[in-house]
């Protein structure tokens, strides 16, 4: 393992140390229900890694490993009056998610993970600020639910947008991000509250 | 004075034509492929819904503006008889409306015809096709011009008035200021095959032909149909975006014009149509708006000589798909709205 390599986990480990968990969110009725599952692909990690950037979910989001497909990120949802199907609305998710790359010491934390119907884009407001920046966005191959099906889901490609890319690389002090660089998949699956 | 929304739409549609948009420059579109043009085998040929016609007919002068490897052409919906749409095809009967043209798909191959156009959403239970959306479209009601019509009705009003429960202007009793003569309304919907038809009676919960209704079945959208000559009674469901494309961007032509039908209008007190920005009310309820789409079947979409002909021009702009990437101003010039980075998103279904 190279120095960069050690250096990327010690980052990453930092960062899972230090992760802070979101109150979850109260309901009346059935609560909206569902999870958006980013799915970075081996070959986006073993990119990032070698350029010294690591990325790791904040509670209460999950993370996981899957030799096969990679490592993904699952944001539980916590509201939202999106109708995925039409478009519309968006989702709320609870979590977070944050950079850091080992390079340059710098990390970047978001919370208020939000999906948008319309736009199909995953964006969270960094710490700290108020702007939401557009993080993921599906990309190729999005197939979506019909509309009156239960749970709605989306799944498709998963890609940064070139907000998103900007934002990252700025924050972390990179130019490892680039507009719509392919991540891996995305996949929605929402129950509106009832 | 036109808003900063309608000058970026003059603008956006100026940069169209800077990309080699060939679309009339009164925007009306040319019917069907232009004459002495026959489609060759390998070019894209589409078919179906009245609404987006017009707007093919744009998306068709612009695309093949760019010198693709296969070229777009839309056939209209009418006049009725048979056409063939390419080389090489079978001779069909010219689908019209989405209805039909979703089933010449489903019963014809890619050497008769790709693409169905259609304004309704696609119907679960199959695989079949992917239903593409590319812009979003507002359905609403309109009627005679000075005729006996409130100029607002209630959900419930449009409901009994569709189902037979109201059939007399003086029954509305929900709309503040007006007092409705006492006169039989007229009531009229599209051809049977029409996916405004489908959709609006569906928006008002409206599952069957009922005995009030007019047996004349217009063209969808066109106002300027027989039917409605002089009958300050009518009330005929009406796309807006088309309406919208009629009225303020100069895409009507011929008999696809309101005529003497206007949908500025309001339901539930939405107005249907922003005069001032001269677009359909993006406020409106869900209820009254859809997407429109793009209808292929999936068996092409995968195809190794097929799909990169479809997906060249109908494919998500991550994926640098024409329509989606370079005509936004184009759809907005139709009246319809842009659906962002949703375009080209695939659903199941026929």
């Amino acid at each position: 393992m190279n120095r960069t390599a050690v250096r990327t986990l010690a980052a990453a480990a930092a960062l899972a140390a230090t992760a802070i968990a979101l109150p979850s969110a109260s309901a009346t009725g059935t609560p909206a229900s569902g999870s958006v599952a980013l799915t970075a692909s081996n070959a986006f990690l073993t990119s990032a890694l070698q350029s010294g950037i690591a990325a790791v979910p904040l509670p209460t989001a999950t993370g996981s490993y899957d030799r096969a497909t990679g490592a993904t990120a699952t944001f539980p949802v916590t509201g939202g009056n999106a109708v995925l199907p039409r478009y519309y609305g968006s989702v709320t998710l609870g979590g977070g998610i944050a950079f850091a790359d080992a390079l340059t010491g710098k990390i970047v934390c978001f919370h208020q993970v939000s999906l948008s119907g319309r736009n199909q884009e995953v964006s969270a407001v960094p710490d700290g600020g108020t702007t939401p920046v557009n993080l993921f966005a599906y990309g190729d191959d999005t197939v979506i639910s019909a509309i009156g099906a239960t749970p709605e889901t989306l799944t498709g490609d998963a890609a940064i947008p070139a907000d998103g890319a900007a934002y990252l690389d700025q924050a972390l002090g990179t130019t490892f991000f680039t507009a719509n660089q392919a991540v891996g998949a995305l996949s929605t699956t929402f129950t509106p509250a009832h | 004075m036109r808003s900063v929304t309608r000058k970026l739409a003059i603008t956006s549609a100026v940069a169209a034509a800077v990309l080699g948009a060939t679309v009339a420059s009164n925007g009306a579109a040319l019917a069907d492929p232009p004459a002495g043009t026959t489609p060759a085998a390998t070019d894209i040929v589409s078919a179906g819904s009245d609404t987006i016609q017009a707007f093919d007919n744009g998306l068709s002068a612009a695309y093949n503006a760019t010198s693709p490897a296969s070229k777009y052409y839309s056939w209209n919906a009418t006049p009725a008889g048979n056409i063939t749409p390419k080389s090489g095809a079978s001779t069909i009967a010219r689908p019209n409306g989405s209805g039909s043209g979703i089933s010449t798909l489903n019963g014809n191959t890619n050497t008769t015809l790709d693409i169905a156009r259609s304004s309704r959403g696609p119907n679960s239970g199959s695989s079949a096709d992917w239903f593409i959306p590319f812009a979003q479209d507002a359905v609403g009601w309109s009627a005679y011009t000075g005729g006996n019509a409130p100029s607002n009705l209630t959900s419930s009003d449009l409901t009994a008035i569709y189902n037979c429960t109201i059939t007399n202007w003086s029954q509305i009793s929900d709309v503040a200021g007006y007092t409705g003569p006492n006169a039989n309304i007229d009531v009229f919907v599209p051809q049977a095959s029409s996916g405004t038809r489908s959709f609006f009676l569906a928006a008002i919960g409206v599952t069957a032909p009922q005995s009030c209704w007019n047996a004349a079945t217009p063209e969808e959208n066109e106002g300027t149909d027989a039917a409605f000559a002089g009958d300050v009674n009518a009330i005929y469901p009406y796309s807006l975006s088309h309406y919208v494309g009629q009225v303020y961007d100069g895409k009507g032509s011929g008999t696809d014009e309101p005529g003497v039908l206007d949908a500025n209008r309001s339901i539930d007190g939405v107005n249907q149509i922003d005069t001032v920005n001269k677009v359909w009310n993006s406020n409106l309820s869900l209820t009254y708006t859809r997407e429109v789409y793009h209808v292929v079947r999936q068996s092409d979409w995968a195809d190794a000589t097929e799909g990169p002909r479809l997906k060249a021009l109908l494919d998500r702009s991550s994926n640098n798909g024409w329509l989606c990437t370079n005509a936004a101003s184009l759809i907005t010039s139709y009246g319809f709205q842009s659906l962002g980075n949703a375009c080209g998103t695939l659903t199941a279904g026929n």
